[in-house]
Order: C-alpha cells, then structure tokens, then sequence
C-alpha cells in the first residue's frame, strides 16, 4: 500500500488551528470544572444513538497524523493508551496493570493487563506496546521530544515493557497519556510514517469501535462487544468505561446557524456552537450549557527569530505588549466573561502543577505612550510596516488581527493584514519567515508537559528543521529551566520550575499572551452521564 | 440534426482540452501546499518532499501536466487525498445531492413560471395574476443566502414542518429526502422561478399581440388555450438558453446554500478539495462542470432545434 492511499483522512478547514499547533493534547486536558450537569442521572440506558454535531471532518482517526480537535477526541472512543488522566488530573493506569520506577528512576517496566483484546479480537501483547509508542517516538512532535531522553523499549515477556531512559525524565508518565500515546496493534504501528494509517487499520482496546465514515458527512463508532473495562471508578479519562450506547454519530455541520438550528429542532442531542452563540443558548431553558475540560491559549506568534523582523529586538516585543489591550482583545471574540480568562497562564487553573501566574504583572502591563517610544528605540520606520499573517478560515483570529492593527495604529504604528485561506497561511507561516511578523491563533493549553508545549518549544529550539535561514536563537535560561522540570521528582518542585518558566516567557515574549478560553457545548438534558469532558461519552446515555 | 451533434461533440473535444490545460496551470497557481496541509507546519522538508512525490506534486509543472493528462485520455483522474478513493468515485458520491436539487428546482420554477406568465397573458386584468406577476420582481431581488435563513426561521425552526438542514437520498427514503430538500428547492424556485417569469413574459406579451394569433382566436379558442397552444412555443425560445445556464450554473455553484442547509454536494466537494488543496479532486471536479456546461448548452441548442423548425434549417 502506497503512501497516497494510506492518506484516507481529511483536512478541515474549522479543525487545522491545532494541525498547525501540532500538539494538541486533549488527553491530557484538566477540567475546568469537572461536576456533572445534573444532581438526578437515573439508572442509566443501554442502548440507542447518540447524535454529536461536530464542526469539521476528523481527518483521520491517527493522533500522530491528525492532530485535529476532532481526530484527536473521537479516536480517545477507540484507542486507549497505557495511562488516562482522572478528573484531578492524575495518571492512572489504563492498559497498564502495575508498573514499577528503578532506584535511578531510568528504567519503567510496565506490566500490562492481562486479557484485554483489540476490537478484531487479537489480544494485546507487548510487542503491540512496543511498536506503538516507538511509533509515537518517531513520529509525533511531542514524541519526538521525549525520545531525545529514551534510551530503549523492549518487550521482556508476552505482557511486559521495559522502557529505559537515558536520564530521568518526571513528566514521562503524564506524558504517555499524551496525544499520539494510543496504543496500536504491532503489525499496524511498525514502519508507520507521518501520513498515518488508513481507516481499516483503526483498530484499537477502547469501547468504541469504527462503523462507518464519510468523509465531511459523518462517521459513527459503534460499541465493541469484546471490550474489557477496568472496575475501578469512573473519572474524567480513567476508570471504568461502559459503553451504554450502541453508537454515536458525529455529524460533520460548520455552519454556526445549522449548528444552532438543529440543536433547537433535536437533529443533535449535542453541539459545540460557537462563542457567540453562547448567551442565547445558555438562557434556553431546554439545553444545557456547560464548559468544557481544558482552554484555548490565545495568542500573537512573534516572529523573534529572524533578524529581518523588528521583532527580533527585545524592544519591539515589549512594546507590543504594552500597546495591546490583551484582555480586551480576547473578550471581543470570547462570547461571554464565562468562557475568557484574563491570565497569561499557560494551561487551565485546574492543571495544577502546570498553572503559574507569574507571567501576570507583565500580561496586565498596557501602556500606549511607552510602546510608541519603546518601538522608536526598537528601529520602526513607516517605510517597513508590521505584518500580520492570519486567515479567514478562523474569524477570531482576523478579529485579533485588525484589533491588534486598530491599537497598533493608535500610536502610530503601521501595520498590514495578510489573510489567506489557512492552508496558505500555514504555507506563509512555514516557509516564508520574511514575509509575517505576527500571526494570532490559539494553541490547546492542556498538555503533558512544559517541554511539549508549542509556544515554548520554539522558544528553547531554533526552528532549523523547517528554516535553516533563522538564526540560533535559543533561550539557555529556558532551555536550563525545561532540564530542571525532567530532573525533578515530586510536583511541588515541579510547580516552581513552572513559575520560573512562565516568567522567562512573559520575559522573552516569543509570543504576547492575549489570554485563555474556556471551550463550551450545548446539550440537551436527555443525555445523562456526561462530565463535560469532550467527547467522553463512554459512560454516557440517553434517559429513555 | 446529426450533423449538429457531431459538430457539437468536436467543439466539446476541444474545449474540455483547452479547460482542462487552464484548469490543470490556475489550480497549481493557487498558492499552499498540500504537503504542509497533510502533514501540519511541524514536518521536516524531507517528509514534505516525500509526500510532495507521493502525491505526483513533485518536479516540472510541465512533466506533472503530462503525466495527470495522458492518466485522464485513459479514463483516470487519479485518487482523491480526502477521501482515498478515485476522483471519479468521489464525484458520482457527491453529484446526487446536486443533480437532484438543480433538477427538481428547475423543473418546478420553469412550471411555474410558464404558469404564471401564461395566466398572466391569457387574463391581464386577474388581479391574482398581476400580483404574482409583481411578486416575480421581489423573488428575483431576494439574496438566496437570506431567503433560506428566512424560510429556515419560520419553517423549521418555528413551525417545526421540517429540518433545519441535511439531506437524505431521495432513493432511500423518498419521505425524508422531500423533508430534507423543501427548503433548499424553495429558495432556488423562488429565486429562478422569478427570473424566469420575467424573461417568459415579456416574450408572451410580444407573442399575444402578433396577428398570427388572430384565427385562433376566431377559431373560438380561450385566451387561456390561445396563450398556451399558440404564443407559448414562441415565447419559449429567450428562456431556454438561461434555463440551461441557470441549470449548469446550479450544479457547479450551489455552495453556500449547501453550506447553509449542510448538503453533501458537489459544491461542498469543491470547496473541500480547494481548502485540503485536493488538486486531483479539484481538477476532476471542475473538468466534470466544465463537461456539464458544454453538455447542457448542446442540449439546449437541440431543444432549440426542435422548438424551432428555422434553427434545424439553418
């Protein structure tokens, strides 16, 4: 099979926000408040479909070849990994039965459960294991950077994994619980590349099993009868997983006003509408409106590393950041105070050793006058115009551009917007570094681990692979602080690192944080046994 | 007759070759790659090049053109990135949505504006008639995209007679496929039916006055037969060549009520393949309007010919 017919999956426009993030991390989202909806659930239904409405077409079912919101969530129904993160954000053991850590907390040998099988009926082995997270080593960005530390994975019986590293690393388990982390059967995951594998190869443990797929129409996940739950308590990702419904149909609607409409008329029980939608909705007394585990961190990309944009000068990025109105910017497009957070925290407050508010005092700085002084220092001239690159594909992200266009403009700043569609701007983004300054978008804030996160990550490497042109930039004090976060051992020390990371970055400023939001759906009351985590439906049912 | 054909089919030889060579040079002008659309801006140049390989992307422009147009002379367009399966397959899935609302939609908005402008010719002073007659000015100025949010609001949303969007093949479920497609067929017959009434008419008022209808009408025939009978074939002849335009039109360009009313067609094909920069599906895709357009305007040029006898003499 070539590699063109292995490329099954599809790109969505209303999806690619976090394929051009590259590290989306749903399965490592934290809840923004995890409660249930409804204090009286009833005994729960087996049976029936639930019908989802999701704004763009997953594009595959590979976490390591799609790294859209909806890949990455409606795979979570049909892959498990080896961990899953509970409702306080801490990994428990999913395909994993024990594990232990040696002395020098270098060698994991995990010992799998006993009886699990994939949902073709082969049961899961070692080997499995071991092709899958080599496959994510290899292949995934976020895996890429974990396997500078791992010095190898072996399959020591039928149902042990013996993962060595070449120094210790703290965050590893949170990270196996990452995007991309799934554990595939061998003959599947060996010599997969980057374009991922096809829709008959989406054969996973999870309780959920592919049924159907049309491309940008829908694609429905039935039950698989040969899954095996665990009998812990249920929570967030982790613990038991029942599998009420017979299936779940996700309906690939992008219109706003289709997405609402049909919510209304019951042609889906469940809806992520956009932010604007959001009072109205949340006033109908027939849904139910709920945030949603993890946020969007929303934010302006700097172009720092190349000498030809003026922000490459530590002037110029402060004085952005003085020029802006960041709260103000984000609340624009938020749809209601209840969905925005006026923080230049990196995660969600509920992802506690990662939330830091230390970056805060610069986040809230806002001084216009200084900014056109600090951009004068800095070397603007009239004749270079800052450019912004953005899309029309993301109406917030042009929204944040003529916003920041508007201020810039305020003290005498010139600027110039470039919108394409988002393939182009990626383009743009990627192979033309002297043509953008700027480029807003938002980046998932959940992920496993500092070192895996976007914004940081092109802070500490230069981007060689992609713009040999860009000059080495790297920050050493960020670079020394990520080391420190793999050395610690326990999440006190850990959540300090976070502090001091977050400062170099309000520090440095290779992007302006404009602040977080909150992802919000709208359902209908029928659909019980939901906690507000994405598309964890697995406990869910319908009450009849 | 036949020579018409045969002329026809040679001027469609030519013209699909010279769009096909323009379509092939202007969608790889677009700018994007569909490499970094598939892989994401993370990927290294060399798994971009190697999928640009993959793809048939990779080299000459020159050399790609040859290669996708000697595989289209031998009946292939190649496989669809999107959804891993022959372009062609890809748009027979799609074109069934498409064809059915243009053909439903133009059969009923040509009915009804021959109904109209015939009862408006055969009784000028019915004062129903005259106003659907004005009416046809307003469904022409009413924008397509507001007409179906409108219609949406106040039938589905409110009264609740159908959904608010989605499609279901007519063959399945014939119930819930004239469910699904009363609202997108409404807004396109209000707007063509329009159209078409105002072009019929002014070709019937110019017929009714003719002498050449004066024996039919000492013949004792109502003015009601006189203007179906008589001046309606001669009136016809305006309207078929937009009937056929607005047809051709349809099938290639419905995309924001497809959008609106979230119908898997043809046009939400295009749009998909411009946005996941899907060239092969996006130069089948439009090759096949183009085959459509060149095919609807021989039809129309036939039907011509068979209205008029001076046409088949010519």
């Amino acid at each position: 099979m070539n590699r063109i017919s292995r490329r099954w999956r599809h790109l969505s426009v209303t999806s690619m926000a976090i394929v051009a993030a590259g590290a989306l991390v749903l399965s490592g989202c934290t809840p923004t408040d995890p409660s249930s909806t409804s204090g009286d659930e009833g005994a729960p239904v087996q049976g029936g479909n639930l019908t989802i409405q999701i704004s763009g077409d997953p594009g595959g079912l590979d976490q390591n070849a799609s790294y859209s919101i909806e890949a990455v969530n409606i795979s979570e129904l049909i892959f498990e990994k080896l961990f899953a993160l509970d409702a306080t954000n801490t990994p428990h053991p999913m395909l994993v039965d024990t594990y232990d850590l040696s002395d020098d907390r270098k060698t994991y040998t995990f010992h799998l459960r006993d009886g699990v099988t994939f949902s073709d009926g082969k049961p899961l082995t070692a080997d499995d294991v071991v092709e899958s997270l080599n496959y994510w080593l290899r292949v995934n960005a976020q895996g890429k950077i974990v396997a500078g530390d791992v010095e190898s994975i072996e399959a020591t019986d039928d149902l042990t994994v013996t993962l060595t590293l070449t120094k210790p690393r703290y965050p590893l388990i949170v990270e196996l619980t990452g995007v991309g982390t799934g554990i595939l059967e061998a003959d599947t995951a060996k010599g997969l590349d980057a374009t991922g594998f096809t829709q008959d190869q989406a054969i996973g443990t999870g309780p959920y099993k592919l049924q159907s797929w049309q491309p940008n129409e829908q694609l429905v996940v039935e039950r698989n009868d040969a899954y095996s739950s665990l009998p812990d308590e249920e929570s967030g990702y982790a613990g038991a997983k029942h599998a009420y419904l017979d299936t779940i149909t996700f309906k690939i609607v992008a219109d706003p006003d289709a997405v609402k409409n049909g919510l209304l008329t019951g042609q889906w029980l469940y809806a992520s509408p956009t932010p604007d939608a959001y009072p109205e909705l949340k006033a109908n007394p027939d849904l139910v409106v709920h945030t949603l585990s993890g946020g969007n961190l929303n934010l302006l990309v700097l172009n720092h590393a190349w000498s030809g944009s003026i922000f490459s000068k530590p002037e110029a990025r402060d004085a952005l950041n003085l020029a802006l109105d960041k709260p103000g910017i984000v609340a624009a497009t938020g749809g209601s105070p209840d969905l925005t957070i006026e923080s230049a925290a990196l995660t969600p407050e509920a992802s506690t050793i990662m939330y830091s508010t230390a970056g805060d005092e610069e986040y809230a700085k806002h001084d216009p006058e200084k900014a056109k002084a600090l951009f004068a220092k800095a070397g603007y001239s009239d004749d270079k115009p800052i450019q912004i690159l953005t899309t029309n594909a993301f109406p917030a992200f042009q929204a944040w551009a003529t916003l920041v266009q508007d201020q810039l403009s305020s003290i005498g700043v010139k600027s110039e917007i470039q919108a394409y569609d988002f393939v182009t701007m990626l383009g743009q983004w990627q192979s033309y570094p002297d043509k953008w300054d700027i480029v807003p978008i938002f980046f998932n804030g959940d992920f496993p681990s500092p070192g895996q996160m976007n914004v940081l990550a092109s802070a500490a490497s230069p981007a060689t692979d992609t713009h040999p042109e860009i000059a080495d930039d790297r920050s050493q004090d960020l670079i020394d602080a990520l080391a420190d976060y793999n050395k610690v051992d326990n999440a006190d020390d850990a959540h300090a690192i976070m502090d001091t990371i977050t400062s170099i970055i309000a520090r440095d400023k290779p992007a302006i944080i404009l602040g977080m939001t909150t992802p919000y759906a709208a359902y209908s009351p029928t659909l019980k046994g939901y906690d507000n985590y994405w598309y964890v439906f697995w406990n869910s049912w319908i009450a009849e | 007759m036949l020579g018409i054909i045969l002329r026809r089919l040679v001027n469609l030889v030519i013209i699909l070759f010279v769009v096909g060579t323009l379509l092939f040079f202007i969608i790889r002008a677009i700018p994007g790659d569909p490499a970094i659309a598939l892989l994401g801006s993370t990927a290294k140049p060399e798994e971009l090049e190697a999928l640009r390989q993959d793809l048939g992307i990779s080299g000459p422009l020159y050399l790609q053109y040859l290669g996708w147009f000697g595989r289209v002379l031998q009946g292939d367009f190649g496989m669809s990135i999107i959804y891993d399966k022959p372009v062609l397959d890809v748009i027979a899935d799609h074109i069934a949505p498409t064809l059915t609302i243009a053909i439903i939609s133009t059969l009923l908005s040509f009915l009804l504006a021959v109904l109209i402008t015939v009862w408006n010719a055969s009784s000028p002073r019915n004062w129903v008639a005259r106003a659907l007659n004005q009416l046809s000015q307003i469904g022409l100025a009413l924008p397509d995209f507001w007409l179906a949010v409108l219609l949406i609001y106040l039938i589905a949303l409110n009264l609740r007679w159908v959904p608010t969007s989605g499609y279901t093949d007519i063959w399945v479920d014939p119930i819930a496929s004239i469910r699904t497609l009363l609202l997108p067929v409404a807004v396109l017959v209000i707007g063509q039916g329009a159209s078409f009434v105002i072009v019929l008419r002014e070709g019937m008022l110019g017929q009714m006055s003719q002498l050449y209808l004066r024996t039919a009408r000492v013949k004792g025939l109502s003015e009601f037969a006189v203007a179906m009978r008589h001046a309606l074939p001669n009136a016809l002849l305006p309207i078929l060549t937009i009937v056929g335009l607005n047809f051709a039109g349809l099938v290639g360009g419905i995309v924001i009520l497809e959008n609106i009313f979230v119908i898997p067609g043809l046009g939400s094909m295009m749009l998909g393949a411009i946005n996941g920069r899907d060239f092969l599906l996006l130069q089948g895709g439009a090759l096949f309007i183009a085959v459509l357009f060149v095919t609807v305007n021989l039809i129309t040029d036939l039907t011509y010919a068979l209205v008029d006898p001076k046409v088949r003499v010519s």
